[in-house]
């Protein structure tokens, strides 16, 4: 029989926990995505390269910035202000117009009269063609 | 002769020591070719010029101000 670390192959090795410790750079990372301002001001002064774009998150305020600088050097700065607002959680149902009128039931009333229209307007013009022939 | 241009890389190594604690910024002005009219009080207008040259880049300007943020250099840069 085979043994490894004095235990049969195939029975369960036993792993002890090691402590591990994580070195600083795997410790939380600041979001790349988003570079942490105190302000607006600063955001808005902050230097981005032609045909470059920044996206800020404020610390102090639930506001996101944009600055996109256009590849033309003599163009200015393009810059955008986003306010965060938070959805509640729970579902919402779709809101109902509590004083909605259905009009359906005259539309179709109209058209009924409509048709009777068409009907008679059709009767005295065959009425008519009658008399242009007698006419005649 | 080794010996002799090792003496000048360090002879120059020491002007250029010397220059930059003396006056620092006219050295960096020289290095990176800066603008006489540039505003050498405000750094963002400095990276600005720089980015602007293609001379450093927009991940690497995000990288030191990131980095500005962080607060053991905050600590490191306050213990002096």
């Amino acid at each position: 029989m085979a043994y490894n670390n004095g235990l049969p192959v195939g029975y369960p090795q036993y792993i002890p926990q090691q402590q591990y410790q994580y070195p600083a750079q795997m410790q939380a990372q600041p979001n790349q995505n988003f570079i942490s301002v105190p302000s607006e001001e600063v955001a808005r002064n902050y230097p981005v390269g032609p045909n470059n774009s920044v996206m800020f998150k404020d610390e102090n305020t639930p506001y996101i910035y944009t600055k996109f600088m256009p590849p033309s050097p003599f163009a200015s700065a393009v810059f955008e202000k986003y306010k965060l607002v938070r959805e509640s959680e729970s579902i919402q149902e779709p809101r109902k117009e509590v004083n909605a009128i259905d009009y359906t039931a005259e539309i179709n009333k109209l058209w009924g009269e409509v048709n009777v229209l068409k009907e008679q307007m059709a009767k005295v013009s065959n009425d008519n063609k009658g008399t242009e022939d007698v006419g005649a | 002769m080794l010996g002799l241009d090792m003496m000048n890389n360090a002879n120059d190594m020491m002007n250029i020591f010397n220059q930059l604690k003396q006056n620092p910024m006219q050295v960096l002005s020289k290095k990176f070719n800066l603008p006489q009219n540039l505003n050498m009080n405000n750094p963002n207008d400095i990276i600005q010029h720089l980015l602007n040259t293609g001379q450093i880049s927009q991940s690497q300007v995000n990288q030191v101000m990131q980095m500005r943020n962080n607060p053991m250099l905050q600590q490191l840069f306050n213990h002096k």
